[in-house]
């Protein structure tokens, strides 16, 4: 049975045509009667997804398609491959600022309820104070034009700090004598990103096996003096912080090989679980998933994914969260528009009302009791503070101290209080949510690499291979050049055999 | 025209198939391997994988844990098989059926468990990467050395082996001239089985050592996620001569005398 082969090509040709041609069709243009949909790329189990159906509810025109990612790197690649059609996309900050400036998003106009909820802290439009995330500008990645303030670009949701949760109770810090007190100052001090290095920890921490988190660990390390010289600005000290010229890369790399054979591994999502069993002690963690440990740590899931069953005493597992002295990063995670999405259309008329229903003060509340993690509002009439109020004061007593929010609310310090035992769950839970007032100066803001990115890989790299000894190198390539040679001198002389049989066949 | 079906019309889904899913991956792995981020022609990645120490020694590793893996699969697999294939202890099939039991649960569900097991006896991924690595490629990679082993052993030539106590071969020279010879092409499909996929494997290391082990799977993970297309690229495109190596040098094992292939 012969087939033509090229017709079968054709056909093949000609079908996955029309298969192109179905996907790049402009997804924002499929309307039937009125209804617009809208496209929102979110990571996974960030948002209160009863949210989004009553956004819905409230604009009948509209239909939201809700996709989750999981990294930020697996969003770019898919932006950038699959021709992909989103109205708002919600990721990292530096993610943000690498989109903006390859000119993949647009500025966001038109937002109302957001400017006004927004705290003055992350989003400030006066120049002469402004917001942490107003300083970051965004140049053309070609042309290295100015192009604007990332907070143009970027529409806040959620932010926190890289910090350390630990179990101060954990078995190994008490077979090593490791006080509570001891490891609450140590790692609240000057020295706590240094714990990691130190043998007394040997084992029981993790870090992060994601390149940009653990370069800053790298960074807070090796510039440790220069982040605790007080004559230097916040901004300068913001420099040091994204340093990635090659002397800064190779010291980095050095500590992060030394930090390697004393950590007991690296995660990306296992950590905020591995700390609540017990399988480790100490772990850098995002503020957000520090929340979630601590939740985890003494409340047993409930039917609908809510904590609501606390565990017995003894089952508990009590965490800490902790800042170091030396400072730490803050991050964002912001929503974006794509190019695609035309000013004056109706997706971008949804999208904005979209993210201004996300402002709201009850969404913002709903979104920070289901997610854990600390909203950019701070509500008009503060309604934040209150829900914060609510849910985390206690009555004043001499366990309680007072946990001062007033930078985020816009007051005076001590205007914003909330009373507090940092040793019950809500204190340490505020502690992971919110910096104190003597730490947001020490916060530091991560930006895109840009085209230096190789780099950092080709670091990144270098501490994650595993180097072998030369006598286990010299004795796998024997065995392959051994195993090989051996195969195809078989191979070589059956094929002889072969051949000669066939000679006397025929002859 | 007049369209009349024909029967070699069926083939067309399975060419599609073909095209869509092997021929165009292949050829898109070898445009990204060879081109930049502009889509011009570069050897870019090429240079920078011989180049690179790291990347060679990623390799090597490699190497090394499939090398390991595959001989120590055999080694617990062998006897295994060849009790299995004997029908005085396998009466029913029942403990066949029990080696390839844990084939049948995800691959990642068995992994996350297997790591709490080793955490739990002392040999966490934390203190001993390398140990605990190798522990679950053999735990993963056992049923797919003893499966091709188990159906080649039930085809031992039995009147050779008896033939060959009859003529005074004592135990051992009975298993090295008859029985060993007549299993070597199960061994051979048994070792691409294990060899191969365990270069490539990224979760078992990726979960198991901590993230301290790294292997080819994990480091083309590593360059594609951070937008090094061409290099990713290569990586895979270096498998896959590996594959085909591997491939040709093996081939005539995988029949048997009479030139029957082995089912597995």
């Amino acid at each position: 049975m012969k087939i033509k082969f090229i017709n079968v090509l054709s056909l093949g040709l000609l079908s996955l045509l029309t298969i192109t041609s179905c996907t790049s069709k402009d997804a924002n243009t499929d309307e039937d009667g009125n209804l617009t949909y809208l496209h929102v790329l979110n990571a996974e189990d960030y948002i209160d997804e009863s949210l989004i159906s009553e956004f819905e509810e409230k604009n009948p025109g509209v239909k939201v398609i809700y996709e989750t990612f999981d990294t930020n790197e697996t969003m770019y690649n898919q932006l950038q491959t699959g021709k992909a059609n989103y109205d708002l996309i919600n990721c990292s900050e530096y993610m943000v600022q690498r989109l903006a400036s390859e000119g993949l998003i647009q500025k966001v106009k038109g937002l109302e309820t957001y400017y006004k909820n927004v705290s003055k802290y992350l989003v400030n439009s006066d120049s002469a104070n402004p917001g942490k995330i107003d300083k970051i500008s965004v140049y053309d990645k070609k042309s290295k034009d100015y192009l604007g303030k990332l907070s143009e670009y970027a529409i806040g949701y959620m932010w926190g700090t890289l910090g350390i949760v630990y179990n101060p109770y954990y078995s190994k810090f008490e077979e090593r004598g490791l006080t509570k007190d001891y490891l609450e100052t140590t790692l609240n001090g000057n020295d706590g990103w240094s714990a990691f290095w130190d043998k007394n920890f040997k084992g029981v921490q993790s870090i992060k096996d994601s390149m940009r988190d653990t370069y800053a660990l790298g960074i807070l390390e090796i510039y440790k003096d220069k982040f605790l010289d007080s004559s230097l600005s916040q901004e300068e000290k913001n420099k040091i912080f994204n340093l990635h010229d090659a002397d800064t890369i190779e010291k980095v790399k050095d500590e992060l090989i030394k930090l390697k054979s004393n950590i007991f591994g690296f995660e990306v999502d296992s950590g905020k679980n591995d700390i609540v069993t017990k399988k480790i002690g100490m772990n850098l963690a995002w503020s957000g998933d520090a929340c979630f440990s601590i939740l985890k740590g003494e409340f047993y899931p409930g039917e609908d994914e809510s904590y609501e069953v606390e565990k017995p005493e003894s089952a508990k597992t009590k965490l800490y969260y902790a800042i170091p002295k030396t400072g730490a990063n803050i991050w964002f995670d912001a929503w974006c528009m794509p190019t695609t999405v035309k000013e004056n259309s109706k997706n971008y008329d949804y999208s904005i009302k979209f993210l201004d229903f996300l402002s709201e003060s009850d969404s913002v509340t709903r979104n920070m009791s289901y997610t854990g993690y600390t909203s950019f509002m701070s509500g008009e009439n503060n309604e934040v503070y209150n829900y914060l109020d609510e849910n985390y004061s206690q009555d004043v007593s001499s366990s309680t101290i007072e946990y001062d929010v007033s930078y985020f609310f816009g007051g005076n310090k001590g205007e914003f209080v909330i009373n507090v035992d940092p040793d019950t769950f809500e204190g340490r839970t505020m502690r992971a949510q919110y910096p104190t007032y003597d730490e947001i100066d020490n916060l530091y803001v991560m930006e895109d690499f840009g085209n230096d990115n190789n780099k950092i890989v080709q670091m990144w790299e270098d501490v994650k291979v595993n180097p072998l000894p030369t006598f286990v190198i010299v004795l796998l390539v024997g065995f392959f050049v051994v195993t090989l040679g051996y195969l195809g001198t078989y191979q070589l002389i059956k094929k002889y055999k072969v051949k000669k049989r066939k000679e006397l066949r025929n002859n | 025209m007049k369209f009349r079906f024909k029967r070699k019309y069926l083939c067309i889904p399975y060419f599609l198939f073909l095209i869509l899913f092997v021929v165009i991956p292949i050829l898109l792995i070898v445009f990204y391997a060879f081109t930049d981020g502009n889509g011009n022609f570069t050897w870019d990645a090429l240079v920078g994988f011989f180049s690179s120490t790291k990347k060679l020694n990623v390799l090597l590793v490699s190497l090394l844990f499939g090398v390991l893996n595959t001989i120590f699969c055999l080694i617990i697999g062998y006897p295994i098989a060849y009790l299995l294939a004997n029908k005085k202890y396998n009466t029913n099939y029942v403990i066949v059926m029990l080696f390839v039991m844990p084939m049948w649960i995800n691959f990642v569900l068995r992994t996350g468990a297997t790591r709490d097991v080793l955490n739990w006896i002392g040999l966490s991924g934390g203190e001993h990467p390398y140990v605990a690595t190798m522990v679950g490629m053999i735990y993963n990679y056992l049923p797919f050395v003893i499966l091709p082993l188990y159906s080649t052993m039930l085809k031992l030539d039995k009147s050779q082996i008896e033939a060959a106590i009859d003529l005074g071969c004592n135990r051992i020279q009975v298993f090295t001239k008859s029985i060993f010879p007549q299993s070597i092409p199960g061994v051979v499909s048994a070792a691409m089985m294990v060899f191969m996929p365990t270069m490539s494997s990224y979760v078992i290391p990726e979960v198991l050592s901590e993230g301290k082990i790294v292997l080819f799977g994990n480091s083309i993970y590593l360059n594609y996620s951070n937008y090094q297309w061409g290099d990713g690229s290569f990586m895979a495109l270096i498998m896959l001569i590996i594959i085909g190596i591997t491939m040709l040098a093996t081939r005539n094992f995988s029949e048997n005398d009479n030139g029957r292939a082995s089912t597995w």
